[in-house]
């Protein structure tokens, strides 16, 4: 009887810690982005920080591109390696140059970016270790850009 | 496609990547894949050279409007074609695949946002499609 306890205890244990996984954490909004909400700025100023913070830090700006009132994305990571990227895996200018959104949604400002795990997963091969690292390193730096500006 | 995303992340498989759309075009097809954008109503309101065989067009001029549900999603290819000459010298075009970005996605968006996010992805599809090597 204690074993049937035992077991019906562990099944229910993994299916709850299963289902708190995909509800929680594997939502393709937390697989595949970066997001992080900005209080107290307004969007005008998160942009003009985040510009400066991204320059700052020697990411370069190819360009900004508003959208709509409420929506920009910051056309970023104009990097010196970027023509050996595309040139292994053309697909991946889905990453550089690194779209940074800023947006407003429900009253709130937020900054998002994609993910880079996925890709470099998907494409890691191609990549080759060297470049996978360098992406990953850049997309570290681009992660701690944003926070700054969140957090300051 | 949403288990075999996962199973990417957490087993470390590579399926390589489910959100790529790739076809073969004819030489300088730049000018001629803007016009046909245009004709479908899709602007590409920023043309980059990243590289001398690599050419990156921003497409989103608002178009798909801006998803209330999943905002993020405008920086994940929808707003990207890129066009380029392999080491074989053959040009191509890629884009999102659309089909399996909606099964991942589609999910955590509104029925307009799907149907708005659906109609503008097929307008480039259809775009891309017209200038393809047949």
């Amino acid at each position: 009887m204690k074993a049937i306890l035992f077991l019906a205890g562990g099944v229910l244990a993994a299916l709850l810690f299963v289902y708190s996984v995909k509800r929680f954490y594997a939502t393709p909004e937390r697989i595949f982005f970066f997001t992080l909400e900005v209080e107290r700025k307004s969007f005008a100023d998160v942009v003009d920080e985040l510009k400066a913070e991204l320059k700052e830090r020697g990411l370069g700006i190819l360009e900004t591109v508003r959208l709509s009132e409420d929506y920009v994305i910051i056309l970023s990571c104009d990097v010196s390696w970027k023509d050996q990227l595309l040139e292994r895996v053309p697909s991946l200018s889905s990453l550089i140059p690194c779209p940074v959104a800023v947006y407003r949604h429900r009253g709130k400002v937020f900054i998002a970016v994609p993910k880079e795990i996925y890709f470099v997963q998907a494409h890691r091969e191609d990549l080759g270790q060297d470049l996978a690292d360098t992406l990953t390193r850049l997309y570290q730096t681009l992660r701690i850009a944003i926070a700054e500006v969140a957090v300051r | 496609m949403r288990v075999l995303v996962l199973l990417i992340f957490i087993l470390g498989f590579s399926f390589g990547d489910i959100f790529e759309w790739e076809v073969e075009v004819g030489e300088d097809v730049k000018g001629k894949l803007i016009r046909s954008l245009e004709e479908k109503g899709v602007e590409a309101v920023k043309v980059f050279e990243l590289s001398p065989t690599y050419t990156y067009l921003f497409i989103c001029g608002g178009a798909p409007g801006v998803l209330q549900d999943l905002p993020q999603l405008l920086t994940f290819y929808i707003c990207r074609v890129y066009i380029y000459r392999d080491t074989r010298g053959n040009s191509k075009v890629g884009y999102v695949n659309a089909g399996n970005l909606m099964k991942v996605f589609g999910k955590h968006l509104s029925e307009e946002e799907r149907r708005s996010l659906k109609e503008f992805t097929e307008r480039v599809v259809s775009a891309i499609e017209e200038v393809r090597k047949k």
